[in-house]
């Protein structure tokens, strides 16, 4: 299996505030990995840092590509696809729009439009709405609007921060395994950071666990399951 | 018919018609005016959210360099225009890359003061380049002499006519109008620069070059501000060094009370700015003339307490 | 040889020390205008303070509350022309002028900020710039909703006072104090008088900001939905910090009343209250003394563009003085966005730091060496009863 996306000694900062020290995982060409860590242990802080988003040092490799230095609006080109916390929607722009804006790195016109038929098979809700303002949908049609923008692009990697935030649990539960199909029948490869770890283990082939900004664990989905500090603390039990 | 009112402050023969009609023509011609002013105010606040103060003087001085080609260098009055709307959109994109950019990041009231800064400089180099003198001739988009006009009722004095010129600023904003939505609906470019200023952060996240949208709202609106200060040198026949300053604060008040990130906003907020500018001394004898702009501010007020966030705008928070 | 930067705690010996040097450092400014500068510039100085004054009301609430003001030169009106007003009419001593001066600017400040509750920056910002255009206006009308304000104000032509030896009707002067130093003019009793005043506010400003009230402002201007969950109400302060920075500014107004002895109406309008945010924002939003240097600014800037004669160019002819003065605003904000204050805070910081007075740490390890020790039944390290015997178990769980 080739390793798609190399973290090593990442370190992460907002001004003179560190938050990521060292931090070092990877991705491997069509697995899910899941980043598993309380509220603050700087989570979402490690997606925005891969996506140089966010003052950063170290290496962050992406199929041989340093990322580390690079402007924030060249990681779609370089096959990177990014659904932020809160969706990241483009409120006053309508479903169609938002599906053709994730398209905005390809040229393939006719391509483009299959893509989005595609989209609305995926996601029929998207496509009732297909001309509606995406600030109307609810919280879960915009998540699924915000993982469809995403996968316009044909990304390589998509990376998710916190999808399950907000929804209802009957929507998160399709919304994951929609993700788990994603990655089945598509070959999508996906870094998904999650609080609901639960789920997340579920779909995921291996998982890290993240605290105060450092990885204290990492191992397969199933391992991580059976470790007794992680039911604990995310599992619940 | 003559209507005669005797009410208290209100002015008698506001209701003549042809005065009215009269009345109504130049209100929607001034309208227009800060209808355009009042795009160029949106398509900055749209992607940066700040405003420029300088866009006036920028206009200004644009149109002083359509007098020099044409009355000086005798080139085509529409050519010239050409010239300069190109000339000011690059300008006016270098100004927000070399001027605005760095200072976005580290202050929200530093760009203010950038462009009064540029404000003052531009006001006083068109006045050394040029005098403080109004110029004549002033170009002529539109057929300008007295008798380009089209008379509508002559059987009453005074007479009511609509002229070319008025006609002119109509369709020139119209066909703006036209060309911008169509640019902003139906390219790629047009969705790039909306997606911007619907999130700037997901732009960046699909691969938006954020910066150039942001120098392109700028270059955007230099280019509107050019045609508007050509043509309203020549529907008030007048152009001296301060003749857009007023223009522009009724952009502002336009572009406020429509809602600042809105385009149909600007439209309707210039128009609504026109008629309450001629008709609040016109109708009402206790204000004069000099105080139309602070009428126009106190119906903004009115409009704002019921919708804070101008006719059209969107209910986001506002970035200061 | 100490390291730079030195780290000075607050409240501590140190800090107090460069305190007072700065109390040294305004009593010498105060020295040096009285004393050295001619006469004539004296007044200029006087006016400068007053400008200092009518931007910190600015800044309370554009700096700390966040809210842009353009039309803080009608508050400075109110105040002037209330203090003219009077004083040539009604024969008033100037000092008792200030709190009624100040009190009209409070309830004028009061009324505009209700509709800014609903009404938010941008939007408010160009009301407020109403405010400006409409002050002068309605100043020179003689009918504005039944009420001739030109007869009371002067209108076009302005009010006059005067400080020096023309009097006017009322007999008003404000020469020197008997006790006063031999030499002091007219002009230097002015600007003892506005200083002193524009210390006592600036005293009060900055406790305020260091109150629970100016906390609460940084709060809302910061974060409108958490400073609401924290119970800093943004309906009330708002409206409190308008009316507040409305009433330190038109005492501002009533001090540039004296200081200028005639004020008309255009003093007031849109160009004065664009000065008073410029000053505010090359001097540094949200500081104490960044109003001080826009107050000199709003003075100095405006003689070096159109008075001065330059070495080079000579004197500069209507229209480029324009040219200057907008040259002069680009350049200082754009090395210094944040504004003078904070760049001479950066240059500081190579050799002061200042720290906050932090609270002794608890001994956390003696803690768990109690707790660890009375589990193992050993007498506790500092017991003060040796007698007592060690508490069971249950307590010493306790980390």
């Amino acid at each position: 299996m080739t390793t798609m996306l190399e973290v090593t000694g990442l370190d992460a900062s907002y001004g003179p505030i560190q938050v990521l020290r060292g931090l070092g995982l990877r991705v491997d060409e069509g697995e899910i990995v899941v980043l598993l860590g309380a509220n603050g242990a700087g989570k979402t802080t490690t997606i925005r840092a891969i996506c140089q988003m966010v003052d950063n040092k170290g290496s962050v490799r992406m199929g041989g590509a340093e990322l580390v230095g690079q402007r924030p609006e060249k990681m779609a080109a370089l096959g990177i696809a990014h659904v932020p916390q809160g969706r990241g929607t483009f409120p006053e722009l309508t479903v169609e729009e938002n599906l053709q804006v994730g398209a905005y790195v390809r040229k393939d016109r006719p391509e483009i439009r299959n893509d989005i038929d595609r989209s609305y098979a995926l996601f029929p809700r998207l496509g009732e709405r297909r001309t509606q303002i995406a600030g109307s949908l609810s919280g879960g049609e915009q998540q699924m609007l915000a993982v469809a923008r995403a996968l316009m692009s044909r990304p390589k990697l998509l990376l998710l921060d916190e999808p399950s935030l907000g929804l209802a649990p009957l929507i998160i539960q399709d919304l994951f395994a929609r993700f788990d199909e994603l990655n089945e029948n598509e070959g999508v490869t996906m870094f998904i950071v999650e609080q609901n770890a639960n789920l997340a283990l579920d779909i995921a082939d291996r998982a890290y666990v993240l605290e105060a900004g450092q990885i204290v664990l990492s191992g397969t989905a199933a391992e991580l399951r059976a470790n007794d500090a992680v039911r604990r603390a995310y599992l619940g039990f | 018919m003559t209507a005669v009112l005797a009410v208290p402050g209100i002015e008698s023969n506001f209701f003549t018609l042809t005065l009215f009609l009269q009345n109504l023509t130049n209100a929607l011609a001034n309208g227009a005016v800060y209808a355009l002013m009042a795009l160029t105010v949106v398509m900055i606040y749209k992607t940066t959210g700040h405003l420029n103060f300088a866009q006036g003087e920028m206009a200004m001085f644009g149109t002083f360099i359509v007098y020099v080609l044409t009355i000086e260098q005798d080139l085509n009055v529409w050519l010239a225009i050409l010239l300069v709307v190109i000339a000011s959109m690059i300008v006016g994109a270098a100004f927000e890359r070399v001027l605005i950019q760095p200072l976005e990041s580290r202050s929200v009231l530093a760009p203010v003061i950038l462009t009064l800064g540029l404000f003052f400089m531009l006001n006083g180099g068109a006045a050394t380049i040029w005098g403080t003198q109004p110029h004549t001739p002033i170009p002529a988009p539109f057929p300008g002499h007295l008798d380009d006009k089209v008379d509508i009722i002559t059987t009453r004095l005074p007479h009511f006519f609509i002229t070319y010129k008025a006609f002119g600023v109509w369709a020139t904003v119209a066909v703006l109008v036209v060309l911008l939505n169509l640019m902003l609906k139906r390219t790629k470019l047009g969705l790039a620069y909306r997606a911007v200023a619907a999130n700037a952060e997901s732009s960046l996240i699909v691969g938006i070059p954020v910066k150039r949208m942001l120098m392109l709202g700028w270059a955007l609106a230099a280019g509107i501000g050019s045609i508007a200060g050509a043509i309203i040198a020549q529907y008030r026949n007048v152009l001296d060094f301060n003749f857009m300053a007023a223009v522009l604060l009724f952009g502002f008040a336009a572009a406020c009370v429509g809602g600042f990130d809105s385009i149909k906003g600007a439209v309707v907020g210039g128009l609504l700015v026109g008629l309450v500018e001629t008709f609040t001394p016109a109708l009402f004898t206790f204000v004069g003339s000099e105080l139309s702009l602070v009428m126009v501010l106190l119906v903004i007020l009115i409009v704002l307490y019921f919708r804070p966030q101008g006719l059209f705008g969107s209910k986001r928070v506002e970035r200061v | 040889m100490r390291s730079l930067p030195l780290v000075i705690e607050r409240r501590s010996t140190a800090h107090r020390s460069l305190q007072l040097l700065g109390v040294l450092v305004a009593f010498a400014f105060y020295l040096y205008v009285v004393g050295v500068v001619e006469n004539f510039s004296a007044i200029r100085w006087a006016v400068a303070v007053t400008l200092a004054v009518a931007i910190l009301g600015l800044n309370i609430v554009t700096g700390y509350s966040g809210q842009i003001s353009i039309g803080h030169s009608a508050f400075f009106g109110i105040g002037a022309y209330t203090t003219m007003i009077l004083i040539a009419d009604h024969g008033w001593p100037f000092l008792l002028t200030l709190p009624v001066a100040g009190a009209l600017g409070f309830v004028v400040g009061a009324v505009i900020g209700v509709p800014a509750l609903r009404i938010r920056g941008l939007y408010l910002s160009l009301i407020t710039l109403g405010l400006a255009l409409a002050f002068p206006a309605i100043v020179k009308s003689d009918n504005f909703f039944g009420i001739n304000f030109s007869s009371l104000t002067g209108g076009s032509n302005g009010k006059v006072i005067s400080s020096g030896d023309v009097t006017v009707k009322s007999g008003f002067h404000w020469n020197p104090p008997s006790w006063a130093p031999d030499g002091w003019t007219t002009n230097d009793w002015v600007f003892t008088t506005v200083f002193a005043i524009a210390i006592v506010l600036f005293a009060l400003s900055s406790n305020l900001v260091r109150s629970r009230v100016g906390r609460g402002l940084v709060a809302m201007r910061d974060n409108e939905i958490g400073a609401a969950v924290s119970g800093v109400y943004p309906a009330q302060y708002k409206v409190l910090a308008f009316a507040t920075s409305a009433f330190v500014t038109a005492i501002g107004g009533g001090c540039f009343a004296l200081a200028s002895t005639t004020i008309g109406p255009d003093t007031f309008g849109l160009q004065r209250s664009i000065e008073f945010i410029a000053g505010l924002v090359i001097g540094g939003v949200a500081t104490i003394l960044g109003p001080a240097i826009g107050g000199g600014l709003g003075e100095w800037l405006p003689y070096w563009a159109y008075e001065v004669d330059w070495p080079l160019l000579g004197k500069l002819e209507g229209p480029q003085s324009g040219i200057l003065y907008g040259l002069i605003l680009v350049v200082i904000i754009f090395f210094m966005p944040g504004g003078i204050v904070y760049g001479l805070r950066q240059l500081r910081s190579k050799f002061i730091v200042f720290v906050p007075r932090l609270p002794v740490p608890q001994d956390i390890s003696a803690v768990g060496a109690a707790a660890r020790a009375a589990a193992a039944g050993e007498p506790r390290p500092d017991s003060i009863d040796p007698v007592s015997p060690p508490p069971d178990d249950a307590t010493a769980s306790v980390q």
